[in-house]
C-alpha cells in the first residue's frame, strides 16, 4: 500500500530520464533507415536525385506505390513468397517439435550428441551446400517451382526449432508428463495435449523468426528459381533496379510493402514473443 | 494440328524427341533465355523484342531475369549445376573467355556466316568483343562508351568554350575551374568500379592499348614503369586537389549528381550516364556533354573504353536451332536493336541501324567509338574475375590515400602472381 504522502516524498532521481531518453534516441536511429525509405517512396527519382532525399514531401507523391501495385509480377510475388513462407514455417517448427520432444523427454543412448549434431547445422554457411543442392533438385527435376524452397527453409530451419523446442520442454515439470501418463495418456497425447499448449510462447518465437527468415530470404530463391512467376519478393525487389537504372522510389514503395506481412506476424504474436524468448534460453 | 505436326518434326530433328514423346516435341517451340537486363524500361523492351520474334518465328522465349550483381553468381551455380538456359547474356571479355574455358559455351561461327553478321556487326566491335580461342561465340547485344560527361552550363560559366584535347589543356581547365570553386571533377567510388576508368584511360594513353592488353593477361607487371607512371598521373591530379573529396563515400548515381546540380562540373563514366541524366529532366547536348579524354603521348594510338553487353549459347543447349534463330534476330533486327539502344541508353553493335535514334551526345558517342582506333574493355571486364577484385580495392584504396601508391602496386602485383601463377 503507497499513501498519497510517501509517493511525494519519493525523490526525483534523474536516471530512468537518462535511460529513457537514451532508449529513445537509440530507437529514433533504428527507425531512421526505414523513415528514409518511407521518404523515398514518396518522391520521384528526379527528386532524389536533387538532393531532396531527407526533405519532407510537399506533396503527397503515391505514383511509385501506384506503379507497383498495378505490376502483375508483384502480385505473383509476394502469393509465392506465402506459398514458400506458410508451408516452411509450419513444417519446420512440426520437424521440431517433434525432435525437441525426444530430446528433452525421451533421452536415450547419444541422444546428446545427436542433438549436438542437429544444432550445428546452424553453423555452416549455406554457399557450401549451394551447388550439391541445385545438382540434387536438377536431378528431380523440380528446379523452377517452389518446392526446393519449401524443402531446404524446412531442413535449414530444423536446428534452431529443435534447439528452441527442446530447451522449452526441458522447462516442462517432467511430474505432468508423469501424471498425464498414469492416467492412461500415450506419448503423442502428451506431447499434443499438455506439452504443446504449454508452449505456445516458444512456437509464437518460432513462427516469427522462421516466417521473417524465410520471408526475407534473397539466396535460395535467386539459386532455384529461374522463371518470373515463381520468384519471391526479395528478388522482385531486386529486379526494380535496371542494368545501370536505379528505381529508389519504386523500390522503396516496394520494401515497404513487404515488411508488412513479417510486421503483422510480429504484431500478432508480439506478446508472447519477449516472454518466449527468454523462457527458452534459461534451461540448457 | 500443322503446328503439333511441326513441333514434332523439329523435336526428331534435335533428337531427344522420340524417346520423350509430346514433352520435348513441345519444347522444341521455344528458347530458354536468362539475362540481367532488368528493370522496368529493360523488361518491357525485352518483352516486345520477344515478342515480335515469336510472332515471326512461332517460337516461345521463356526468360529468367535477374539483376545485374546477383546474375554473377546466380549463372555460375547453374553452369556448375548442369543446368544452363539456351541463351544468357554475359559481359565481353575476361569474363567470356572464363566460361568458354569451362567448356559452358557452344560456338556460333556457323551462325555468324550464315547471317552475314560480318555486314551487320561493327567492326571494331566484332573484333574486339565476340571471338575467344579462334573461334566465334559471343553476339553482341549492346554496348557503352566511357567519357569524361560535363554539365554545359558550369562550363560555359568558368569561360570555357573548347573542351580540352590535349593533357595539358585539361589540366589548365581543371585549374580554371578549381579557381572559379567548383569541384572540377566528381567520383562516386563506393562500388569500387567508377574509378576504374581513370586507371584504364591512363594507361591506355601513356603505355599504349598493347601494353595494357599484356597487363590484363597477366604478361607484364603492376610494377612496371609504365603502371607507375599511370598512376602517378592520377595521384597528381588528386593532390592538386582536382577530384571532389571523399570519393569513397558517394556511389556514381551520387557523383553524377553533383555535376549535374552544377557542384562539380565533369565525372568519367559510360554512356549509361545518360539515361540516369535524361530520366531526371536534364536535356543531351544542352544541359550535359561529354568530351573524349585527353591526349598524353600523340604517339600512342587512341584507344577508348567501355563494356560490351553479349549473348552466348550454352554447350549443351536443348533447342539450339532457336537459340540460333534468336541470336541472329537479336542482333540483326534493326527494330530490335534500336528499341534496346533506346531503352537501356545503349550503343548498337548493329551498323544499319539508323543514326536518327541516338541523342545528339548518343550519335557523338557512337562517331567517337567508331574513329576510335582501339576498343578496349574497362578493367573488372578486361582481366579475369578474381584479378579484377584486387585491382579494383586498390583504385578504392588510392582514392582514399594516394601518396601509397606504389606501395599499393607492389601489393597489387603479389596478388596478380597468385591469379596468374606466375
Amino acid at each position: 500500500m503507497t499513501s498519497p504522502a510517501m509517493k511525494k516524498s519519493r525523490a526525483f532521481s534523474p536516471w530512468p530520464a537518462a535511460v529513457f531518453i537514451c532508449l529513445v534516441v537509440l530507437a529514433l536511429l533504428f527507425l531512421a533507415p526505414t523513415f528514409g525509405v518511407l521518404l523515398a517512396a514518396m518522391k520521384s527519382t528526379g527528386d532524389i536525385a536533387a538532393g531532396q532525399l531527407w526533405s519532407i514531401p510537399t506533396t503527397l507523391f503515391l505514383d511509385n506505390f501506384r506503379e507497383v501495385l498495378a505490376n502483375p509480377s508483384v502480385k505473383i510475388y509476394f502469393l509465392n513468397t506465402f506459398l514458400v513462407a506458410v508451408p516452411g514455417t509450419f513444417g519446420s517448427i512440426l520437424m521440431g517439435i517433434l525432435a525437441g520432444y525426444v530430446f528433452a523427454k525421451l533421452p536415450f543412448r547419444g541422444s546428446n550428441l545427436l542433438f549436438l549434431a542437429i544444432v550445428s547445422g546452424m553453423f555452416f554457411p549455406p554457399q557450401i551446400i549451394l551447388i550439391p543442392l541445385f545438382r540434387i533438385f536438377n536431378a528431380l527435376g523440380i528446379l523452377d517451382t517452389l518446392w526446393p524452397l519449401i524443402i531446404v527453409h524446412i531442413a535449414m530451419g530444423i536446428p534452431i526449432c529443435t534447439l528452441l523446442m527442446r530447451n522449452f520442454f526441458a522447462t516442462v515439470p517432467n511430474a505432468l508428463r508423469e501424471a498425464a501418463i498414469l492416467e492412461g495418456a500415450n506419448e503423442w497425447q502428451v506431447l499434443t495435449r499438455i506439452a504443446i499448449p504449454v508452449s505456445l510462447p516458444a512456437l509464437a518465437v518460432l513462427a516469427t523468426l522462421q516466417f521473417t527468415w524465410i520471408w526475407n530470404d534473397f539466396l535460395w530463391p535467386l539459386i532455384f528459381t529461374q522463371s518470373d512467376e515463381k520468384r519471391t519478393i526479395m528478388l522482385g525487389l531486386v529486379n526494380l533496379n535496371g542494368q545501370y537504372s536505379v528505381a529508389w522510389g519504386v523500390q522503396g514503395a516496394l520494401a515497404l510493402m513487404a515488411s508488412l506481412p513479417t510486421l503483422i506476424i510480429f504484431l500478432f504474436f508480439q506478446r508472447f514473443f519477449i516472454r518466449g524468448m527468454t523462457m527458452g534460453a534459461v534451461k540448457g | 494440328m500443322l503446328r503439333i505436326l511441326r513441333s514434332a518434326g523439329l523435336g526428331a530433328l534435335v533428337g531427344t524427341g522420340l524417346a520423350f514423346g509430346g514433352g520435348v516435341a513441345l519444347a522444341a517451340d521455344e528458347v530458354t533465355i536468362s539475362h540481367y537486363f532488368t528493370g522496368e524500361l529493360g523488361r518491357e523492351g525485352l518483352e516486345e523484342i520477344f515478342s515480335r520474334f515469336s510472332s515471326e518465328t512461332g517460337v516461345t522465349v521463356k526468360e529468367s531475369p535477374i539483376g545485374h550483381e546477383d546474375f554473377k553468381t546466380g549463372i555460375l551455380v547453374r553452369a556448375a549445376g548442369g543446368n544452363l538456359p539456351d541463351i544468357f547474356s554475359y559481359w565481353a571479355g575476361a569474363r567470356t573467355q572464363f566460361v568458354v574455358d569451362a567448356g559452358n559455351l557452344q560456338p556460333i561461327d556457323a551462325m555468324w556466316a550464315a547471317n552475314n553478321l560480318d555486314d551487320v556487326v561493327s567492326k571494331s566491335i566484332a573484333d574486339g568483343a565476340t571471338r575467344y580461342n579462334d573461334k566465334r561465340y559471343l553476339v553482341p547485344f549492346g554496348y557503352h562508351y566511357a567519357g569524361m560527361f560535363y554539365n554545359t552550363k558550369v562550363m560555359a560559366d568558368a569561360g570555357i568554350t573548347e573542351m580540352p584535347e590535349t593533357w595539358d589543356e585539361f589540366l589548365a581547365t581543371l585549374q580554371t575551374l578549381k579557381d572559379k570553386g567548383i569541384t572540377p571533377i566528381a567520383l562516386g567510388s563506393k562500388d569500387r568500379w567508377p574509378a576504374q576508368f581513370w586507371f584504364d584511360y591512363l594507361l591506355l594513353r601513356t603505355a599504349g592499348p598493347d601494353y595494357r592488353a599484356k597487363l590484363m593477361a597477366g604478361e607484364a607487371s603492376y610494377t612496371d614503369d609504365q603502371v607507375k607512371a599511370a598512376m602517378g598521373l592520377w595521384k597528381s591530379l588528386t593532390d592538386a586537389g582536382y577530384f571532389a573529396e571523399n570519393a569513397n563515400a558517394s556511389g556514381w548515381t551520387d557523383a553524377s549528381d553533383k555535376v549535374a546540380s552544377g557542384e562539380a562540373a565533369m565525372t568519367l563514366m559510360g554512356t549509361w550516364i545518360t539515361g540516369y541524366w535524361n530520366g531526371n529532366g536534364l536535356k543531351p547536348g544542352v544541359d550535359y556533354d561529354f568530351f573524349e579524354f585527353p591526349t598524353v603521348d600523340a604517339s600512342i594510338p587512341n584507344a577508348v573504353v567501355g563494356p560490351v553487353d553479349g549473348l552466348v549459347m550454352s554447350a549443351k543447349a536443348a533447342n539450339q536451332a532457336n537459340a540460333e534463330k534468336l541470336l541472329a534476330f537479336l542482333v540483326s533486327d534493326q527494330k530490335a536493336q534500336a528499341k534496346w539502344s533506346q531503352v537501356q541508353g545503349a550503343l548498337s553493335p548493329n551498323v544499319k541501324v539508323d543514326e536518327s535514334i541516338y541523342t545528339p551526345v548518343m550519335k557523338r558517342a557512337l562517331e567517337t567509338v567508331a574513329n576510335a582506333e582501339a576498343f578496349a574493355f574497362n578493367y573488372d571486364l578486361a582481366t579475369t574475375p578474381p584479378m579484377a577484385e584486387i585491382g579494383l580495392s586498390m583504385f578504392a584504396r588510392f582514392m582514399d590515400d594516394p601518396s601509397g601508391y606504389e606501395a599499393y602496386l607492389q601489393e597489387v602485383e603479389e596478388g596478380a602472381q597468385d591469379v596468374f601463377e606466375k
